[in-house]
């Protein structure tokens, strides 16, 4: 059977609207984000939920519940790393696909960096963002594959934040090579962009023009703190209401142009729900 | 390099400051062996080196995860003076990471290694008990074939169970790690040593219980796998009668200290 092409088998997947994201435990917390009385009170800003995963730790019950409802879900995976073979064992597969068909996922997404160092285990939460090279790209885009046919559903790379950005390739043109290498869709993350082009000293809207926006599934959305080390100053992507206004510039950019998105996540799951009105409005008001 | 190697290298460098500073200073030395090359060098010294160090409680987290595995060594360890942060500088650290290794096994190892005999003790224990932990779970209700003693059973292979562990270790070591998890560092070893069962139970519950000898080295005899003639045979060898030797290896396979191989 002829493997079908992204620009037919996008046409498919549903659109979702404007959703919230969350993960194990995220609701717990005092002040969080109550998603159901978003739902309720919002439902133009709670379409769907992206819920975060660990296979070892599955969904909690805020997130079950939502899946239990029948309400719209995709799955965002906190535990692999896409562009290391050995990373993607069968019986991890097995799992995610299980999961994610339980909680009826239009589709599998998530940062495309490392999540672990070593072999997979509890306590790592490391999130770096892949080596951008040519060899590095095709290595992730192999292991997106391979994810895409284990599972039968559609794997979106999102580009992770980080401080350290090593390699030859921009981030741009690396997730460029990805997605034509693995015939595939991306989850752009303007906040996570914002921060790339701050660290590499460029405009926020630098390499946008020559990218594949048609690629462009799903944007997230997140606010982001100036912070301090040592008398160094960077922007921490701790998802606070407040939007840098980079991040702002990247998404009012790339949404009207990217023909194909289909979903937008305000990620401000540890917020209550009045400090995040005004940014869900905003994009809103974007992407309509 | 694999773009996989530099970013191990990364990790490291995020993980132990001595490490980064090492790096920065003269990367060629601090890399030597790691097969990263000139151009592979200057990406990795190119940022600030600040831009290494502003997650200022990566450290913290891996220790916690560490020490939620490994309570009652940590906590001799830090009795001892021991700094436990001390690890993410270790060639332990560093191997587990270039090795794909498991952290915390890297840890016991370091502990061990690096502290007095009780802690060492300690983390051997706790060390086996997190193998265990992720050791694959087997169910036990299938091989429940007991006291019957059919062509089929007698001629099973068995092996020690995947949930249980024999560890030699120093006599009064489950003691004290029994009293560390009521929060109590107490206790001593002492000179002798006894064979024990580690278990992890079906809750996820880990218990310890030192072995009759008998049993230790029935259970050695089974090791990676046997007949199950052989085991029965050893229990008769021991003294016990054929009947009785049959229910004694059909309990430990029906417990899930024993397992089909």
């Amino acid at each position: 059977m002829a493997v079908r092409r992204f620009a037919e088998r996008v046409r498919e997947l549903p659109r979702l609207g404007l959703g919230v994201s969350t993960e194990y435990g995220a609701g717990a917390a005092a002040g969080a984000l109550d998603v159901a009385a978003l739902r309720a009170g919002w439902p133009q800003f709670a379409q769907f939920l992206e819920v975060g995963v660990e296979v070892v730790k599955g969904l909690d019950g805020p997130a079950q519940a939502w899946t239990r409802a029948g309400l719209p879900t995709t799955y965002h995976f906190l535990d692999v790393n896409l562009d290391e073979p050995v990373d993607l064992e069968p019986g991890w597969l097995a799992e995610v696909g299980a999961l994610a068909r339980g909680m009826r996922a239009a589709w599998l997404c998530g940062d495309a960096g490392w999540w672990h160092f070593a072999a997979r285990d509890r306590g790592h939460m490391l999130l770096l963002p892949p080596v951008l090279t040519r060899e590095s790209a095709d290595a992730m885009a192999d292991g997106l594959m391979r994810v895409r046919d284990a599972t039968g559903l559609e794997v979106l790379p999102e580009n992770p934040p980080g401080q350290v950005f090593v390699g030859d390739l921009g981030l741009l043109e690396f997730f460029a090579r990805v997605c034509e290498r693995a015939d595939t869709g991306m989850l752009l993350d303007c906040a996570h962009l914002a921060i790339y082009q701050r660290v590499m000293g460029r405009d926020a809207l630098a390499g946008l023009e020559g990218f594949p926006l048609e690629r462009v599934v799903e944007l997230h959305v997140a606010g982001g703190s100036l912070r301090e080390v040592a008398g160094w100053q960077f922007v921490e992507d701790d998802h606070v209401p407040a939007v840098l206004p980079e991040t702002w510039r990247i998404f009012e950019r790339v949404a009207p142009r990217a023909g194909n998105l289909k979903a937008v996540v305000f990620e401000c799951e540890r917020n209550p729900v009045a400090a995040c009105l005004e940014g869900f409005e905003r994009i809103a008001g974007v992407w309509r | 390099m694999s773009a996989a190697g530099l970013q191990r290298v990364i990790v490291r460098m995020m993980f132990d400051p001595a490490f980064r500073d090492a790096v920065y200073g003269a990367p060629e030395r601090a890399l030597a062996g790691a097969e990263v090359s000139e151009i592979e060098r200057g990406w990795l010294v190119a940022r600030d080196r600040r831009a290494y160090a502003t997650d200022v409680t990566r450290q913290a987290r891996a220790l916690l995860a560490l020490e939620e595995e490994l309570p009652a060594a940590c906590a001799w360890a830090r009795a001892q003076g021991v700094t436990l942060e001390a690890f993410f500088g270790s060639g332990k650290f560093h191997g587990c990471v270039e090795g794909r290794g498991l952290m915390v096994l890297a840890f016991a190892e370091w502990l061990a290694a690096n502290a007095g005999v009780e802690v060492g003790e300690l983390a051997r224990v706790e060390g086996e008990l997190a193998w265990l932990r992720r050791s694959t779970s087997t169910s036990t209700s299938t091989s429940t074939s007991t006291s019957t003693s059919t062509s089929t059973s007698t001629s099973t292979r068995l092996r020690v169970g995947r949930r249980v562990r024999v560890v030699r270790v120093r006599v009064g070591v489950l003691e004290m790690w029994a009293a560390a998890r009521e929060g109590r560092v107490v206790g001593s070893v002492g000179e002798g040593e006894v064979e024990v069962l580690l278990e992890r139970g079906e809750d996820g519950g880990c218990t310890g219980e030192v072995l009759e000898s008998g049993l230790a080295a029935l259970l050695r005899v089974a090791g990676d796998g046997v007949e199950r003639a052989a085991l029965v045979e050893e229990v008769v060898r021991q003294g016990g009668e054929p009947a009785e030797a049959e229910d004694i290896v059909g309990g430990l396979l029906a417990s899930g200290v024993l397992e089909r191989a």
